[in-house]
């Protein structure tokens, strides 16, 4: 066997020094703050319209009893209530602790516990009711489990106003490897969907918004001028700028040139999409992990001129 | 993590462990997300996500094919005096925002119950509607009922029309004992 080239050496270890980099590189840490006060609200609005139908979605008298449950979900996806009391106020008293996490995660008191205990509760009531949840509610979950990770207490925290060091003059900044993998599960949902997309002749052929726009379950939030469902044409253009969308963004997103009007975009698409559909909070959600993609400098005016980045486009300017 | 603080443990294998955190959570989410993964590697690491709860499975939102039928829910309560009540589920057109908001997770647990995957759950919706529909009045028998409309294929410059409801498919029926 041929022994590698000092050449091929030189340029594996390059390789595996910008991957270091790419995935450590620091972040300033309102970043991951600003997701985990997202995160808190929307799981906050989320659980409190669980609130009003709590026993007759989670108890054995309501409409899935426990066992039956156990029978429409794989066996391997667990639950807490299969090992607590299965009366109403055990039910209550979970529901009440998993808020009481949901509150004490969004002010930020020791945040990486509240992720877990929230994150735990969370799949233990989405796996004893699977009939009343859907996409929103998997991607709660796995941003959900990524706050775990993440070091919620640096910045916009009640740990962090009581901690004792020093001040600094500015945010710390922190490994941002949490963040990174944030970045690329919304990276790898969009290219999901757009896969998807062109695997089905509706889209391809421009006709899929037309069955959307009929589906009364989804469809009609608010008004929508009448061209938007009248013309084949603006279908057409809406069914395919859908699918381009979700193709381009999971590539424009980390290019210093291209990712803030790649943010814009989103933006206006999840926002667009939020007003004329029934999809409760998913726009929301899938916004708040787009904001993994959004530095604090971002939302300074005018924006800092700074030396173009030599990596991608979410590598932080520090200030010197 | 590193912050601008000091850290206790040794820098080499802090990083070393935490780039096999990354690989290892990749490479699930990356396998479970994209459509080309083999069947077989999707069992082999299904148990893995179901007990972690970090399944997900391909983002087909609305896709390949989007869903072209409407349909709601017709509950027939039969009584021992002959007599007859009906229910049907929510008319979503007529809600308001709000409440298609806060009533968000009944419209889902109507679009999943139909399913055939979901026939462990028919006996207790039936007895739900039943405390709900005739709390005071115990039925004999409880037929579900789907009922449904296709919507057409675009023609005719694509014009929507309301979708009418004419298809039923009767899919539980629940007798009560005396």
């Amino acid at each position: 066997m041929k022994s590698p080239t000092p050449h091929s050496v030189a340029a594996l270890s390059e390789w595996r020094q910008e991957v270091h980099r790419f995935f450590h590189a620091p972040v300033d840490a309102r970043q991951f703050a600003a997701i985990r006060i997202g995160y808190s609200l929307l799981m906050l609005v989320n659980v409190a319209c669980w609130w009003p139908d709590l026993d007759r979605w989670f108890s054995n008298e309501g409409v899935l009893p426990l066992h039956e449950s156990r029978q429409i979900l794989d066996s391997n996806c667990l639950t807490l209530f299969q090992i607590l009391p299965t009366d109403r106020t055990t039910l209550h008293i979970v529901f009440g602790l998993f808020v009481t996490h949901l509150i004490l995660l969004l002010i930020g008191w020791k945040s990486r516990w509240q992720a877990v205990c929230c994150y735990v509760w969370l799949v233990s009531f989405q796996h004893r009711n699977s009939l009343i949840f859907e996409g929103e509610d998997t991607l709660f979950r796995i941003i959900g489990f990524l706050l775990i990770l993440m070091p919620l207490d640096a910045a916009w925290s009640v740990d962090a106003a009581l901690s004792p060091r020093p001040s600094l003059s500015r945010p710390p900044v922190i490994d941002g490897w949490p963040l990174r993998l944030l970045q690329l599960q919304m990276t790898m949902l969009y290219f999901s969907a757009a896969w998807s997309k062109l695997l089905g002749e509706p889209w391809r052929d421009g006709t899929a918004l037309y069955y959307v726009m009929q589906l009364d379950e989804y469809w009609g939030r608010f008004p929508l001028p009448t061209f938007v469902s009248q013309s084949p044409t603006v279908i057409r253009l809406l069914t395919w700028g859908t699918m381009g969308l979700e193709f381009a963004v999971p590539v424009l997103i980390w290019f210093a040139p291209t990712r803030r009007f790649t943010l814009g975009l989103l933006i206006l698409f999840h926002l667009g999409c939020d007003y004329a559909m029934h999809l409760f909070l998913f726009h929301w959600i899938m916004l708040v992990g787009w904001m993994s993609f959004i530095h604090p400098d971002d939302l300074r005016w005018p924006w800092p001129q700074s030396p173009q980045p030599s990596r991608d486009a979410t590598t932080p300017r520090h200030d010197n | 993590m590193s912050t601008t603080s000091t850290e206790s443990r040794p820098a080499q294998s802090r990083p070393r462990g935490i780039d096999v955190l990354i690989a290892a959570v990749l490479i699930l989410f990356a396998f479970d997300t994209l459509p080309c993964t083999p069947d077989s590697v999707r069992a082999a690491i299904r148990p893995l996500l179901h007990v972690t709860g970090l399944w997900q499975g391909t983002w087909s939102l609305f896709a390949p094919t989007p869903d072209s039928t409407n349909h709601r829910i017709r509950a027939d309560f039969y009584y021992p005096d002959g007599s007859h009540q009906a229910w049907e589920s929510p008319d979503w057109r007529s809600q308001s925002a709000w409440q298609r908001f806060a009533g968000h997770r009944q419209s889902e647990y109507f679009e999943k119950i139909i399913d055939d995957d979901s026939s462990p759950a028919w006996p207790a919706f039936a007895h739900d509607l039943i405390r709900q529909v005739s709390p005071d009045r115990g039925p004999e028998r409880v037929e579900l009922t789907v009922i449904s409309g296709d919507i057409p294929p675009p023609r005719d410059a694509w014009k929507m029309t309301p979708v009418p409801l004419n298809h039923e498919r009767k899919f539980f029926t629940l007798f009560i004992p005396d």
